[in-house]
């Protein structure tokens, strides 16, 4: 609930300076499938949803960026565990020019992020939450350029993030996302 | 003003390819600061606290904080106790394979929560392992030959089953390549790397292998893979030494009719009963819980300890019954078994003797069963060469052991009830009738 109210603020908030302050505003929702070496040595797949909203100063945007993703349960009736992970990221976009159709960025953050461990054990279950963990990102985009003017509020973008999120144990994670949003 | 996509800012390549050198230098060094106050990382083999299944008194389980230590790699939860293996195969008669990952989120209480189902069976696997072998400390076990704290512990093990099929829901003890071996748990119950029982029923193994069947393999001729799997590779087959049987060469009737080979497979069978048994009780004593293999294995009630069905056996029957069966079959389980609840009798006797207390009860027991194992031994090392191992060497042990350590507690044994083992040696056990004497008293099971 604080998590939501927190949002609607920062939302509205950036609504009302974005309209005078700033050349540019973004605001949008974002899916990621992060892949992730797992305990078992193969591929973890996690889907991520987000929203995010950014602001161009001078020739890069800078931003907040709000995520939630879990991996599932895993084991069995008797003995299951999922894991789910919520963050906040500040980002910086740093746009490059124009090739074709296509405007390719770089995306950078930092953040921090939280995970919730819950587990069941013979219909008993129990949840605890991880201390918060500080993790960062790099990646690269191309945002998709639409030359039809009735489109041109449309943000719509596919980057390759490489995130050393979780710095709790060491290792990157690869996440390709799709991004789609609002931007005047 | 509304803008159309990015704005078409004037950046070169150059300024690109500096933007992306910038942040990959950031991250490296975020990455290399980060690693410092690594929790999962670390080398410092301290005491973690650990969220886990547990068992508590009576068997039942609950998710408690408990503690492991010696933990050297938090990432692999190598230590002290145990090495983990994960799907294995066998190189030059050594397990070889990857070693797990194990997620942890560590919490603002300071203790650590598995983060999905694999971290949570190896870090329950050490836990265990940790407190087995510091039983053995206890106990005097670890004088056994060639003991050590670290086990090497192969989960996920890929067995080959019916064609195209992997094994599962088994576990066991591979003396050649000295590991423990769990195989995916399929079934709904409590996994079996999590049931405490099964655990310590499996450690048995170990140290029984080293106590009495490396120790007698001679004399017996017993068959080398008795405790052996058949790993050839990654991902190779694992035979499942709860499902072996004696891999002999193929003899044909007439030899196997020999007095040799009938008294050749009658002390493997029971052996290997024996072996079962004891490491049943091992699996109570360390869990509390009589019934513990059915907790995760439906159908094996049959195992459970506190059921009043002692008897004595017709040695000639289970010569009969090892020929048929090329020393193994269920019927080992139930030898096992019967001998597992005469050491129970005893325990009950012995509680209601004041021979121990319930709270030194277990310990002493232990102990007990640590005897009757050197003691196995030595009796079949003295065993001529063409004489029987008594079936009933585990009935006498117990009685004989206990009166060495000063207990008044006996266990008397039925008699003549064992005319169902030649169809089966289950019938036998069934049918008997169990006494427990306590300085003249009878005791009567629960």
């Amino acid at each position: 609930m604080m998590r939501a109210l927190l949002c609607l603020l920062l939302l509205g908030f950036s609504f009302a300076v974005s309209a005078s302050a700033f050349a540019s505003t973004l605001v949008g929702l974002g899916a990621e499938s992060r892949f992730e070496r797992g305990s078992d040595q193969n591929l973890d797949l996690q889907n991520y949803y987000s929203g995010f909203i950014s602001w161009q100063v001078a020739n890069v945007f800078v931003g907040a960026e709000i995520y939630q993703g879990s991996t599932g349960a895993t084991g069995n009736e008797t003995y299951s565990v999922s894991s789910t992970r919520r963050g906040l990221w500040g980002t910086v976009m740093l746009p490059g020019k124009h090739y074709g159709v296509f405007v390719p960025y770089l995306d950078a953050g930092l953040g921090v992020m939280q995970d919730q461990v819950t587990s069941q054990l013979s219909g008993t279950a129990s949840s605890d939450y991880g201390s918060p963990q500080v993790g960062i990102f790099g990646g690269l985009g191309t945002q998709f350029y639409f030359a039809d003017p009735s489109w041109k509020h449309l943000f719509l973008a596919a980057e390759v993030r490489f995130v050393a999120a979780a710095l709790q144990d060491g290792d990157m994670a690869v996440t390709p996302c799709m991004r789609l949003g609002f931007m005047w | 003003m509304p803008r159309q996509g990015f704005k078409p800012l004037r950046i070169s390549f150059s300024d690109l390819l500096q933007g992306l050198i910038w942040a990959l230098c950031t991250a490296f060094v975020t990455l290399q600061m980060s690693s410092c106050s690594n929790p999962q990382g670390g080398s410092n083999p301290d005491t973690l606290s650990v969220k886990i299944p547990w068992q508590s008194s009576g068997g039942s389980y609950s998710q408690r904080v408990v503690e492991v230590k010696g933990v050297s790699d938090r990432a692999t939860f190598t230590g002290q106790y145990a090495q983990f293996y994960l799907s294995p195969g066998e190189t030059n008669g050594q397990l070889s394979g990857y070693n797990p990952k194990v997620t942890l989120v560590k919490t603002g209480d300071g203790f650590y929560v598995p983060a999905d189902y694999l971290s949570t069976q190896l870090v329950t696997l050490y836990a265990h392992f940790e407190r087995l072998a510091e039983q053995d400390v206890v106990t005097g076990a670890s004088s056994t030959t060639g003991w050590q704290a670290q086990k090497k512990i192969a989960v996920s093990v890929l067995e080959a089953a019916a064609a195209g099929q992997w094994g599962s829901d088994n576990a066991a003890y591979d003396g050649n390549l000295d590991a423990f071996l769990f195989l995916p748990y399929a079934n709904p119950n409590l996994p079996l790397t999590m049931n405490s029982g099964v655990l310590a029923h499996e450690y048995f193994h170990y140290l029984f292998y080293r106590r009495v069947l490396t120790p007698v393999a001679a004399k017996l001729s017993l068959p080398a893979n008795m405790t052996a799997h058949n790993l050839s590779g990654l991902r190779a087959a694992v035979i499942a030494e709860d499902q072996d049987s004696a891999q002999e060469p193929a003899q044909d009737d007439a030899i196997r009719s020999s007095e040799s080979m009938q008294r050749y497979y009658y002390h493997t069978y029971l052996i290997r009963a024996f072996n079962e048994g004891l490491a049943d009780v091992w699996g109570w004593l360390y869990s509390d819980d009589v019934d513990f293999v059915s907790r995760s294995i439906p159908g094996q009630e049959a195992r459970n300890l506190s059921v009043a069905a002692l008897t004595t056996y017709n040695q000639s029957d289970i010569v009969v019954k090892a020929v048929q069966a090329k020393g193994f079959d269920a019927g080992v389980y139930s030898i096992g078994t019967n001998s597992a609840r005469v050491i129970y009798q005893l325990y009950q006797a012995g509680l209601a003797g004041s021979d121990f207390t319930a709270a030194d009860g277990k310990l002493k027991m232990q102990q007990l069963v640590i005897n009757i194992v050197d003691q196995l031994r030595d009796d079949v090392n003295a065993l001529a060469d063409d004489a029987y191992l008594s079936p009933n060497e585990i009935q006498n042990l117990v009685n004989a052991q206990a009166k060495k350590m000063g207990w008044k507690a006996t266990v008397t044994m039925a008699s003549g009830v064992a005319s169902g083992v030649a169809s089966g040696v289950e019938s036998a056990t069934a049918s008997a009738n169990a006494t427990a004497a306590v300085a003249g008293k009878k005791q009567v099971d629960p």
